[in-house]
This record gives structure tokens, C-alpha cells and sequence, in this order.
């Protein structure tokens, strides 16, 4: 068990002994109530989302990869165009471009949403004992206290994420069905986790409904705008391949 | 003459050298269906569909940080000028037809069909309001090369006749008659001889091999024919081996710009087949910003191989005579302030030319704010300059500029784009302003300290 974890004490989910391999559960090794509807998160639902997040996925990406490569012909302006590639991986992660004072609370807010995210994903223990289970390699986790704040915080983002995409002219025009949903699956994957850790004496429903929050949310990635996560590599790394071969500014 | 240069006679008396304001448009060419146009406009989009560009239409997170980049939404508010949203139905077609996901799309209806009545709307959306300079592109925190995404899909607008009366009557006649403005060879030889007497120079034309092929562009030996004695007379300083020649002296390529890939074809392979024909090792473009991203980036594309030759902006080529001190100026008392064409530095890569040449004639430069890279386009660029029915709109825009100039404090304005300086001298007509644009290359033609070093 997941030591200092009071959450995970509570919910055995995240117990080592749980998982006889990798994302399977262990229905013998457990005292909780309400368990078909945990057990079918964790188990069946939670394999169909996975495969379908990464066949889904790799369908997505594979495709793109298997399409024709425009080749430029014309005389680089001498720049290494790889690192180009790389760097603009890079720097557009930083602020940057002619943009306007208006915008830059939005830049900040979407900076804030990622970090904490990644905070709450990769520090919580509950996340890393799942990660040291089905990966084999683990770290330290941060104070629950640390997380929940975080956690919160992200929720914050969120909100504001959905406020001004409610609110600004240019948001309402380009939303459409995966701006909405992809949102608001991820605040639900949130808001179930936050509140399954910190309300006493629940029972295993609200982590059933965060496990199958987290099992829609695996589903629906390959699908929309989530994949970002992986696009953003292609994305950025063709322009930057292609801008340092002209020579332009990254 | 022919029946399109009939059809679409010229307006020279104007600050903008262009087509007639038509009574009546005809911003569909073509007698296809409706269904054909769409199936047409698609086609041909998804033609050019490649590893790159398929990964920016997956990769859009509607962000809108493009729409504060964008001088159309800036100066309007109206969200519909958010450059990513111009090419919504082509992301909804690319999504429909042709996505990783289109069995699901089509299957489900997820993604409906393109209708004419949206393309329609959006030929103004892809022409009227985006001159393709760039600017979304340097924001898109995803990378998008959104300029890139509209020229693809011009591509689709043209084949299926959707683009705008007067930027499809400058490219037909460019197409029948070699030049967009009625540059003919005759003309253009006649303005030579001109130019000749009137900078006390030799303009050599169809000479049989030179190192350099000279081009200028349509505005230029129309409207501004000092550039073809300014050019002229810095070569000859220079001991140039040089020539114009008439199989291909005109660098403008209103086939890029409306859309027609093999008008644009047409158009780079004269200068490239002219070049080849002399022998010459460079090829030197004029003042103007899409010709330099016509030859100097997509040439090759349209040739199938690399170019046999070097290509040079004139400001390029400035700076690298200046530079390497082949060709000594006067220093100039003047304060100015300078216009990036976007073709030339946000999407060429050499912004940092003209400044070499402004720092060698000692001027003193009142840069914009934003400038270089993240300058502010003129409004004119991409062919709308051409478009009558988008006036109104490019002078909203060009406020922006107006009072980025304001702001420097200086009097003139110094360009490397002859379009540029058309939209400029056009607006300054409009608004009444007092501000003047000008040529770089001319100054540096008016300073040339006449016992240079040569080669």
C-alpha cells in the first residue's frame, strides 16, 4: 500500500496487491463495497479504453506519418533544419509572436492548466504506485496536501478555460463538440478525483465514476483535440524544419 | 487584343494600378453545377494534401491566439476573421474525405458535407481578408502554419472558379497576355528605353548569355519605372554582366496568388527558362514580396528540381554588394522608417537585408513597433489590392498602420515591395495622408558614389 496515502488506505484500489499484471484487478484481494461497479471500471472498461486509446491513437498518428512527404527543393538558407525542428518544439512552449496584451491572461491560464495537470498526474500517489505497477518504475510522490491544491487549481483553469471559451466572441465561433466534451471529460476526471481523496467515509462509487471518467476521457483522446498531447510534436517540428530552411524565425 | 484583356480593362490614372472597378462581378467563373464546384474545390484542395499539411489540419486546439494576430480581426473584432476559422470548411472536408477518421465522420454524419453557399461565403473569408502574411503563423502555439493552409486552399477555389472578379481577371491576363497589368514585352521594352534616357544608363534586353537575369515586377514597370533605371544603374556601376530579357522579365505571379497552380507554373518557368536560356547565375527579383517566395522558395517545386541558379531579392543583393563593399553609398540625412513586406521577412527569411542597406546609407531608422518579423502587413498583400469590394476593409486595416508610422515619427517610409508601396500610395490617397513611401532601392540608386571598386 502506498505508504502516507490516506486516500489509497481508504481505497485499496491502488494497492500493489490489486493488479495481478499490468491494469488487471484482483477481485480476491480486496474489501470494498459496491464492487461491480469498481471492478468494471477498473477491469473490462478500463482494458477497452486503453485499447482504444492506444489503437486509436497509433491508427491517428501511423496515418498522418504514412502520407506523402513534401520534399523542398529550393536552396536552404543554411540553418540546421532538424534542430530547427527540435527548437521550435521547444520554444513555442514559451511565450512568443507578435501577440497582444489581451491575450496574454489566456497564455498564462493555459500554462497554469498544463503544469498543474502534469503535477497531478505524475506526483500523486495513487497515480505513481499505478505507474510503478504497469511500467515498473516509480518516484516520489508529493504531499497529498500539495496535490490538492493542485488539484483544485487545475479545476480553477478549467473553469476559466470553459468561462472564456463561453464568453469570447472568437471561442464560441471556433468551439465545437470536442472543445466541449474534451473539456469537460477532463474536469470530471478531476473533480471525481479530487473529491473521491478528500470526502470521508465515501464509498467506492466515486472512485468507480473517476476510474470511468478517466475510461471515457481514454476513449475519446485518440478521437479530438486531446491528442494535441502527441500532435504538437509533428505540428511544431514540421514548421520549424520548414521556417529554418527559408530561414525565418522560429 | 484578347477577349480577357478586353474584358477586364486597366485603371491607370489611380494611386492603384489595376483592373476596373467591374459594374457587374463575376466572382463565379466557370458554368459547373453547384455540386461540381464543391466536389471541384475539394478535389483539388485535397491534392496538395501532404504529411505536414494533414498534421496542422488535425492539429488545431481553437485556441484563437491566431485571431490577436491577425490585422482583420484586430481592427474589426469580427471573430470571423480568425484566421484559422478561413479555413474551416476545408478542415471540415479534410475531416469528412480524407482524415484518419473519415469512416466515422462520413458514417455517422459527424462532419457534414461542404455546401456551395459556404464556399461562397468563404471566398471572401480566403481573398478578401487575408493577404497570407504570415502572422497567425508565428503565434499558433501548436505551430500551424496557417498561411500555408490558405494558399492550399486557393488551390481549391480557383479550380472550381470561386475567386474574386478582379484577382481572377489579373491572372487571366496574365495567363493570355504574359503580364497582370498589360506589361507586354513591347510595353516593357518601350518603358526600358525610357528608363534608359532618363537615368543616363544602359538597360540591356535579351542580351545571349549574362551572369545576371534582372526581373521586375508589373507594378514596377507600370507604375514605377524608375526601379528598372535604379536597378540598371547599380549594375552597371557595379560592372555587372546583366540583362532583362523578354522571354521572362516579369517576377509577378498572380497565378500563385488567385490560386491557379499551372498559371503559376507558367509564370516561374519563363524566368527560370529565361535564366537558363543566358546562362545567368543569379537570378535578381524586384521589389516585390510574393515574386521572392514564387521563385526563390517554390520555384523549384514547380521546375521538379533544384534551380540551376541562385535566386536574390533586390535587398539581398543590396546588401551583399554593400557589405562586401563592392558598391559604396552617400550617407543620407533623412529620418525613415521601414515597411517589412512579409513575403520578403516574416515568410523569406531576409529581414535583416534591408536594414544593412539602410545602416550603410546612414539614415536615420525609426523602426515600427512591432517591427521586422512581427511588423504589421500593409493590407494589400495575397491579391487584395486588386479586389475592389474589400477596399473598405483594407483601409480599416491599414489605420493599423497608419499609426504604427505615426508613432516613428517619420515622414517617409521606405519599402522593398512595389505592391506594398501601391497599397501604401493608395491608402495615403484615401486617408489624405501626409506620409510618403518610398523605394529603397531607388535611394540607394540616387547614392551611388559613382567611382566604385567594381568586381
Amino acid at each position: 500500500m502506498t505508504p502516507g496515502c490516506a486516500c489509497c488506505r481508504r481505497y485499496p484500489l491502488f494497492d500493489a496487491a490489486l493488479y495481478s499484471n499490468m491494469l488487471i484487478f484482483d477481485n480476491n484481494s480486496r474489501q470494498v463495497t459496491n464492487m461491480d461497479l469498481l471492478e468494471f471500471a477498473n477491469g473490462p472498461a478500463l482494458k477497452v479504453a486503453t485499447g482504444i486509446f492506444v489503437i486509436g491513437a497509433a491508427w491517428r498518428l501511423v496515418f498522418l506519418l504514412r502520407m506523402k512527404k513534401r520534399v523542398d527543393l529550393s536552396e536552404p538558407r543554411g540553418g540546421n533544419e532538424t534542430f530547427g525542428g527540435l527548437w521550435m518544439i521547444a520554444s513555442r512552449s514559451i511565450h512568443h509572436g507578435p501577440v497582444s496584451d489581451s491575450i496574454k491572461a489566456p497564455i498564462a491560464n493555459a500554462y497554469l492548466m498544463h503544469l498543474v495537470l502534469a503535477i497531478v498526474i505524475f506526483a500523486a500517489g495513487a497515480h505513481i504506485e499505478l505507474i510503478e505497477k504497469t511500467f515498473g518504475i516509480g518516484w516520489r510522490e508529493l504531499p497529498h496536501i500539495a496535490i490538492r491544491i493542485a488539484t483544485i487549481v487545475l479545476l480553477a483553469t478549467i473553469a476559466v478555460t470553459i468561462y472564456r471559451r463561453l464568453r469570447h466572441p472568437v471561442l464560441r465561433l471556433l468551439s465545437n463538440f470536442d472543445d466541449w466534451f474534451s473539456l469537460l471529460v477532463t474536469a470530471l476526471v478531476v473533480a471525481t478525483g479530487l473529491i473521491s481523496a478528500m470526502v470521508e467515509g465515501t464509498d467506492d462509487n466515486l472512485l468507480a465514476l473517476h476510474i470511468l471518467s478517466f475510461d471515457v476521457l481514454l476513449i475519446w483522446f485518440p478521437f479530438g483535440k486531446l491528442m494535441h498531447a502527441f500532435l504538437i510534436f509533428g505540428s511544431r517540428y514540421s514548421t520549424g524544419v520548414a521556417f529554418t530552411h527559408k530561414g525565418i524565425r522560429l | 487584343m484578347n477577349d480577357a484583356v478586353q474584358r477586364h480593362p486597366l485603371e491607370a490614372d489611380k494611386a492603384r494600378f489595376g483592373i476596373k472597378e467591374p459594374q457587374a462581378r463575376f466572382d463565379l467563373q466557370g458554368d459547373m453545377s453547384d455540386e461540381e464546384r464543391v466536389a471541384t474545390a475539394m478535389e483539388n484542395f485535397a491534392k496538395d494534401i501532404n504529411r505536414t499539411t494533414a498534421t496542422y489540419m488535425e492539429s488545431c486546439m481553437h485556441c484563437g491566439v491566431c485571431a490577436e494576430a491577425c490585422h482583420y480581426y484586430t481592427q474589426t473584432k469580427d471573430p470571423k476573421y480568425t484566421p484559422v476559422w478561413k479555413l474551416e470548411v476545408f478542415k471540415q472536408a479534410y475531416k469528412r474525405e480524407a482524415g484518419p477518421f473519415a469512416f466515422f465522420y462520413r458514417l455517422f454524419n459527424l462532419k457534414k458535407e461542404v455546401t456551395i453557399d459556404q464556399l461562397e461565403e468563404w471566398q471572401e473569408l480566403l481573398y478578401d481578408s487575408c493577404t497570407m502574411c504570415g502572422r497567425c503563423s508565428l503565434v499558433c502555439p501548436m505551430g500551424i502554419d496557417i498561411a500555408t493552409l490558405v494558399g492550399q486552399a486557393r488551390h481549391g477555389m480557383f479550380k472550381a472558379g470561386l475567386v474574386p472578379h478582379e484577382l481572377h481577371a489579373v491572372a487571366e491576363r496574365a495567363e493570355v497576355e504574359g503580364s497582370p497589368l498589360g506589361a507586354t514585352p513591347e510595353v516593357f521594352e518601350e518603358r526600358a528605353e525610357w528608363m534608359a534616357d532618363e537615368h543616363e544608363t544602359d538597360v540591356y534586353i535579351d542580351k545571349e548569355r549574362a551572369d545576371i537575369l534582372v526581373t521586375m515586377s508589373s507594378i514596377e514597370i507600370m507604375k514605377y519605372p524608375n526601379s528598372i533605371g535604379a536597378t540598371a544603374k547599380i549594375l552597371n556601376t557595379l560592372g555587372e554582366s546583366w540583362t532583362f530579357r523578354t522571354e521572362g522579365y516579369e517576377a509577378t505571379n498572380f497565378g500563385m496568388m488567385s490560386g491557379n497552380v499551372d498559371w503559376q507554373r507558367h509564370s516561374t518557368m519563363k524566368l527560370i527558362d529565361a535564366a537558363i536560356a543566358c546562362g545567368a547565375k543569379l537570378v535578381l527579383l524586384p521589389e516585390c514580396g510574393h515574386a521572392y517566395g514564387a521563385l526563390r522558395w517554390m520555384g523549384a517545386a514547380m521546375l521538379g528540381k533544384p534551380l540551376p541558379f541562385k535566386v536574390m531579392h533586390i535587398s539581398e543583393y543590396l546588401a551583399d554588394v554593400i557589405s562586401s563593399g563592392r558598391l559604396k553609398v552617400r550617407k543620407v540625412d533623412q529620418t525613415v522608417t521601414f515597411h517589412d513586406p512579409c513575403q520578403v521577412g516574416r515568410r523569406g527569411g531576409a529581414t535583416q537585408a534591408p536594414r544593412t542597406v539602410m545602416g550603410a546609407l546612414g539614415v536615420d531608422l525609426q523602426e515600427m513597433n512591432p517591427t521586422a518579423d512581427d511588423n504589421w502587413c500593409c493590407g494589400g498583400g495575397g491579391g487584395v489590392v486588386t479586389i475592389h469590394r474589400a477596399d473598405e476593409l483594407r483601409y480599416k486595416v491599414f489605420e493599423l498602420k497608419m499609426a504604427q508610422v505615426e508613432k516613428t515619427g517619420a515622414n517617409t517610409v521606405l519599402s522593398t515591395c512595389s505592391n506594398c508601396r501601391q497599397s501604401i500610395n493608395d491608402a495615403k490617397e484615401h486617408f489624405n495622408w501626409d506620409k510618403n513611401i518610398e523605394s529603397l532601392l531607388e535611394l540607394v540608386a540616387d547614392n551611388i558614389i559613382e567611382e566604385q571598386q567594381g568586381r
